[in-house]
C-alpha cells in the first residue's frame, strides 16, 4: 500500500479534462473503424 | 428517415492502432464550440441530397460539463450545443427544426410520423431501438460481436457468460510499468463511478487468475490501455467518433470531427494502490474520466462540513463534528436582511451591496442545531483556501461561505468551489468577536476520500467554522445551512424553462438564466437543450 500522492494538489485548470480535435491521421482511421462497426452490426442483423 | 447519433469511444494503444470501448446514443458532447467540430456545409449537403424539409430532433442529454477545450480560442463566444446550432442555423429557411426534449430519465422516444422529406434525429435512449438496447446499453453484446468479427478491434478482455462469454486476455499480464494494467467494468452502464470501474495492477498470472475466478456477476475484466507517450497536457486521452446512424440500411454520416478527451489530471512519476493492488481513491482523478455517483449529485450539495471542520461553540469551545449532536448551541452571526427562513428565498439571491457595507452591520449571536447527518466515506473534491495572511481553510467544495468575488460589489454566499484569488473572505476575529476581512492568495484541490456532513441550526441559519492551519485557530468563516441549489442548467436561445421537481416554477432563460436554482435534475426547455453551466457562470450567483 502506498500514498505518496495522497496530498497531491491542483489547481482548477489543472484538474479539468481537456478536449482537442484528432488529427487528420487519427480521424481517418476513427471514421473507418466506425464504419467497420456499422457494417459488422448490419451483417449480423439485416 | 429516421437517424440515431451514436458516439463510439477509443483508446489509441502504444503501437498507434485504436481499440474500441463502447458506443453510446443519449449522447453528451464535451465540446465549448461546436463550430469547430462540425461541418455545415456537410451537413447541408445531406440535407439537400436527401431532399430533407423538415427535421426534428429528439434530444436527452446535457450538452457538457466543465473542461478545457483547446479548439475555444474566443471565450467572448457565447457557448452553443450542436442541435441549437442546427435549429438557428435553419432559422428562417425553408426547412424546419423541430426540438423536442426528453426528460432525463425517459427509456423511450415520441412518436413522429416518418415521412420521405423528414430527417428525425434522436440523441435519446430509446429501449425499443436495436442499438440502444443490445449494444449501447450491454457491453457484453458489443464487445462480443466485435470481437468475432475481429479480436484485435477491442482491448484484450475477459467475459464469464454462457451467451456473450469469451477470454482474450489468457494468462497476458500488460506491462504498463508503474501504471495500472487491468480495468474492472460494469456489463450495463455505470451510475455510480465511485464503485465502477475498477482499476488495478496485476503482477502475476496466479492474481490475474484469481481475479477472473471471483469476477462479480455482470462485469468484465479488461487490459488498461495507456500509453505514456500520448498524453495532452500529461493527461490520457480517451478519442470520440459521433456519428449519425440512419436509414433503413444503416448508413454512416460522420457528424462531427472525432476529438480526444482526457482524464481530469495528469499522470505522474509514481501511482499508489491498496493492499488489493487498486489504485487507490485520490488516483482515480488521473485513470477515469467520470468520477461521480449520478444518483447522489444533489444529495452531496447538502453535505458541507468534513472530518477535519472546526465548529465554533456559542460557550466558546471548538468543536469536531464528534462533538456536535441535535440541541448543541453553536456561535452564529446575525446578517441584515437576511431571512430566518432559509427557503424563503433562494440564498443566491441574497446579497449586501459592499459600498454600503460596515463590518458593524455584523453581530455575534447563538444559534442550535436542529439536524445533523453524515454520508460515510464519499469520494469528493476538496478544496483549500490560503488567505493573504497565511490562514488556511479546507473544505468541501459544496459549503457555502460569506464572501465577495473581486470582480463584483456584492457580498454573497458562494460556494467554495467558486472562491478563487483575489476574492474577500468575511471572517469573525474569534478574540474580538469583530467582523474582519480578508483576501484569498491562493486557491488548491485535492481529491479525497472522507465521512462528509450535513448540519442544520436554527433560527439564525449560519454557523461558524475555523481554520485548522495554526494550533490556536483564531478565525472563522461564516457558512450557510444547506439550501436550495442552484444547479446550474440553462436553455438556449432565449428559450422558457420549466422545472417540475421539486418547486414546480417557470422561467426565461436565455444563455444565462437568473432564477432555476431548485431543479432537482435539469430544466425542461420549450426549445433548444437544456445545458450545464454550474453556478459560476450563472451570473457567478452561489
Amino acid at each position: 500500500m502506498s500514498e505518496t500522492n495522497k496530498n497531491r494538489k491542483y489547481t482548477n485548470p489543472e484538474k479539468l479534462p481537456v478536449v482537442k480535435k484528432t488529427t487528420t491521421e487519427e480521424k481517418a482511421q476513427l471514421n473507418s473503424k466506425v464504419v467497420t462497426i456499422v457494417n459488422t452490426i448490419k451483417q449480423k442483423h439485416l | 428517415m429516421k437517424g440515431v447519433l451514436i458516439a463510439t469511444d477509443f483508446l489509441k494503444d502504444v503501437d498507434g492502432n485504436f481499440k474500441v470501448l463502447e458506443t453510446n446514443t443519449n449522447i453528451n458532447l464535451a465540446i465549448a464550440d461546436i463550430e469547430n467540430y462540425f461541418d455545415i456545409n456537410s451537413f447541408d449537403q445531406f440535407i439537400q441530397e436527401n431532399e430533407i424539409t423538415k427535421i426534428d430532433i429528439i434530444n436527452q442529454s446535457l450538452a457538457f460539463s466543465n473542461f478545457i477545450d483547446l479548439e475555444h480560442t474566443n471565450p467572448e463566444k457565447k457557448i452553443i450545443n450542436l442541435f441549437d446550432y442546427i435549429f438557428v442555423h435553419y432559422s428562417g429557411t425553408s426547412i424546419t427544426v423541430t426540438l423536442h426534449n426528453q426528460s432525463e430519465n425517459s427509456v423511450t422516444v415520441p412518436f413522429i410520423e416518418d415521412e420521405p422529406d423528414r430527417l428525425i434525429l434522436r440523441s435519446a435512449y430509446d429501449t425499443t431501438a436495436l442499438i440502444d438496447d443490445s449494444y449501447a446499453k450491454d457491453n457484453f453484446q458489443f464487445l462480443k460481436l466485435l470481437y468475432d468479427q475481429d479480436s484485435n478491434s477491442i482491448p484484450k478482455t475477459y467475459i464469464s457468460n454462457v451467451d456473450f462469454g469469451f477470454d482474450s486476455i489468457g494468462l497476458n499480464i500488460r506491462d504498463n510499468g508503474i501504471h495500472p494494467n487491468f480495468i474492472i467494468k460494469q456489463r450495463f452502464p455505470t451510475t455510480n463511478y465511485n464503485e465502477y470501474p475498477k482499476i488495478l495492477k496485476i503482477t502475476t498470472e496466479e492474481e490475474l487468475t484469481e481475479l477472473k475466478n471471483t469476477l462479480p456477476e455482470n462485469t468484465l475484466l479488461q487490459e488498461f490501455i495507456i500509453d505514456v507517450n500520448n498524453t495532452i497536457l500529461g493527461k490520457l486521452p480517451t478519442y470520440r467518433s459521433v456519428d449519425m446512424i440512419y436509414g433503413s440500411d444503416l448508413n454512416v454520416f460522420h457528424m462531427v470531427h472525432p476529438y480526444c478527451h482526457t482524464n481530469f489530471v495528469s499522470i505522474n512519476e509514481t501511482t499508489d494502490y491498496k493492499e488489493n493492488g487498486h489504485i487507490q481513491v485520490w488516483e482515480k482523478p488521473k485513470y477515469q474520466q467520470k468520477l461521480e455517483n449520478k444518483n447522489d449529485k444533489i444529495t452531496l450539495k447538502r453535505y458541507k462540513v468534513d472530518d477535519d471542520s472546526i465548529i465554533w461553540a456559542e460557550n466558546n469551545d471548538l468543536l469536531t463534528v464528534n462533538d456536535i449532536t441535535v440541541g448543541t448551541q453553536l456561535k452564529t452571526v446575525s446578517l441584515p436582511n437576511l431571512p430566518l427562513d432559509e427557503n424563503q428565498i433562494p440564498l443566491i439571491d441574497y446579497f449586501i451591496p459592499y459600498s454600503s457595507f460596515t463590518l458593524n452591520d455584523i453581530t455575534v449571536t447563538g444559534t442550535t442545531v436542529v439536524d445533523f447527518g453524515s454520508i460515510n466515506t464519499v469520494p469528493f473534491w476538496s478544496k483549500e483556501i490560503t488567505l493573504d495572511n497565511g490562514l488556511i481553510f479546507e473544505d468541501a467544495i459544496n459549503c457555502s461561505v460569506l464572501s465577495k468575488k473581486s470582480e463584483n460589489d456584492e457580498i454573497r454566499f458562494y460556494r467554495f468551489e467558486h472562491i478563487e484569488e483575489n476574492d474577500t473572505i468575511f471572517l469573525v476575529n474569534k478574540e474580538t468577536e469583530q467582523i474582519e476581512e480578508m483576501t484569498v492568495a491562493s486557491v488548491s484541490y485535492q481529491y479525497v476520500e472522507e465521512t462528509i456532513y450535513s448540519m442544520d441550526v436554527e433560527d439564525i441559519d449560519l454557523y461558524l467554522t475555523l481554520n485548522y492551519s495554526t494550533d490556536t485557530p483564531s478565525y472563522a468563516i461564516i457558512q450557510h445551512n444547506p439550501q436550495l441549489q442552484c444547479d446550474g442548467y440553462a436553455c438556449n436561445y432565449g428559450s422558457y424553462w420549466y422545472c417540475s421537481n421539486p418547486c414546480g416554477v417557470y422561467g426565461y432563460g436565455g444563455v444565462f438564466y437568473t432564477g432555476c436554482f431548485c431543479c432537482n435534475g435539469y430544466p425542461y426547455c420549450d426549445y433548444g437543450s437544456a445545458y450545464y453551466v454550474g453556478c459560476s457562470a450563472c451570473t457567478i450567483k452561489a
